[in-house]
């Protein structure tokens, strides 16, 4: 067996997903492809660069295996 | 403190190297093997030789051996996939035997027998074997735990790969881990690193990607794959250091 010398990360699934709602504090009810409701935040790079998202935009969103109801908005899709 | 192993134990896990690289020599794949099926294989083989298999000792694994499939790196969890022509299987075995451990591993492809030889996997699996080469040379007594970094890290890198950061060698004897830390680089200064001196037993490990270094846990909680998911493979001997030079102690019996 190996031996680890740092902490290795979680691999996380990648969904995409359409906006449905936009809630207080940068937060977002998001519908994925596959049908499910998340409540999903911004992620800190996106607010840092002042990404706007919207009711209606196309996103990314990361799961964590932790939590099946939210979700991290990582992407803003361009149309 | 890097423990040092007495005459009689290194004797000891000289016996128990042998005896795990005949186990790792009978493990024979083809492509339709389930992953299981070969790490029952080895733990059949393993008791076999009078040895309990070092892995199912520690807290949390239930198996004899990690077997990583193409971008699987260490850890992989057997299951019921089957091999195909031409994955990249590590397969990597520990063995205790009469209170000590020794642990090796190896990369090789499945293929069945009309399939021809890939040579860019055939040159991945060289840097590996290469740089497994190399490393060991350097683990001689005087010097230090960075000039074996440094040689797997060149090696690993002449041929256009990359070493793994996150993951390194180590120690090993009563313990399956021990100390020292072997990275697969060299960071910082070669001064700076641990002297190495006779009686220390490494199990020295080359773990290295085709392509970018990051790797991930799955949600198995034990299989590391690489990020991008290209090829990684894998290579470790345990070796004991002494006054003449290093010595494979996972190696079969030369019959003379």
């Amino acid at each position: 067996m190996v031996e680890y010398s740092r902490m290795i990360k979680q691999k996380k699934e990648e969904v995409l997903g359409v906006v449905t709602e936009a809630l207080p504090n940068a937060t977002f009810r998001v519908e994925l492809k596959d049908g499910r409701n998340l409540l999903c935040y911004l992620s800190g790079k996106m607010r840092m660069y002042h990404i706007k998202v919207m009711p209606g935009d196309g996103v990314r969103v990361e799961l964590t295996p932790h939590d099946e109801a939210r979700g991290r908005i990582v992407y803003r899709e361009k149309e | 403190m890097i423990p040092l192993k007495s005459a009689k134990e290194i004797k000891t896990m000289e016996v128990g190297g042998r005896k795990l690289a005949w186990v790792m020599g009978q493990i024979k794949i083809k492509p339709g093997m389930s992953l299981k099926e070969i790490d029952r294989l080895a733990e059949q083989l393993i008791e076999k030789q009078g040895g309990k298999p070092s892995f199912k000792m520690v807290e949390g694994y239930h198996w004899a051996s990690c077997l990583n499939v193409n971008q699987g790196v260490v850890h992989g969890v057997p299951n019921d996939y089957q091999l195909k022509d031409g994955d990249l299987l590590s397969i990597d075995i520990g063995m205790f035997y009469q209170g000590l451990h020794t642990d090796m591993a190896r990369t090789i492809r499945a293929k069945s027998e009309e399939s021809g030889v890939r040579s860019q996997d055939e040159k991945f699996l060289e840097a590996g074997k290469r740089a497994l080469a190399k490393a060991v040379q350097a683990a001689k007594s005087g010097s230090r735990v960075g000039h074996i970094s440094q040689a797997i890290e060149k090696e690993i890198k002449r041929y256009g790969f990359q070493p793994i950061q996150a993951l390194v060698g180590h120690g090993v004897g009563k313990k399956l881990h021990e100390p020292p830390a072997i990275p697969c680089f060299l960071k910082g200064k070669i001064a700076n690193t641990e002297k190495l001196k006779s009686g220390m037993t490494l199990a020295i490990e080359i773990i290295y990607t085709q392509g970018k270094p990051k790797v991930v846990v799955n949600n198995d909680g034990w299989t590391i794959e690489t990020a991008d998911e290209q090829l990684a493979g894998l290579f470790e001997n345990t070796v004991v250091v002494t006054k003449r030079g290093p010595i494979v102690l996972t190696k079969k019996a030369n019959y003379t």
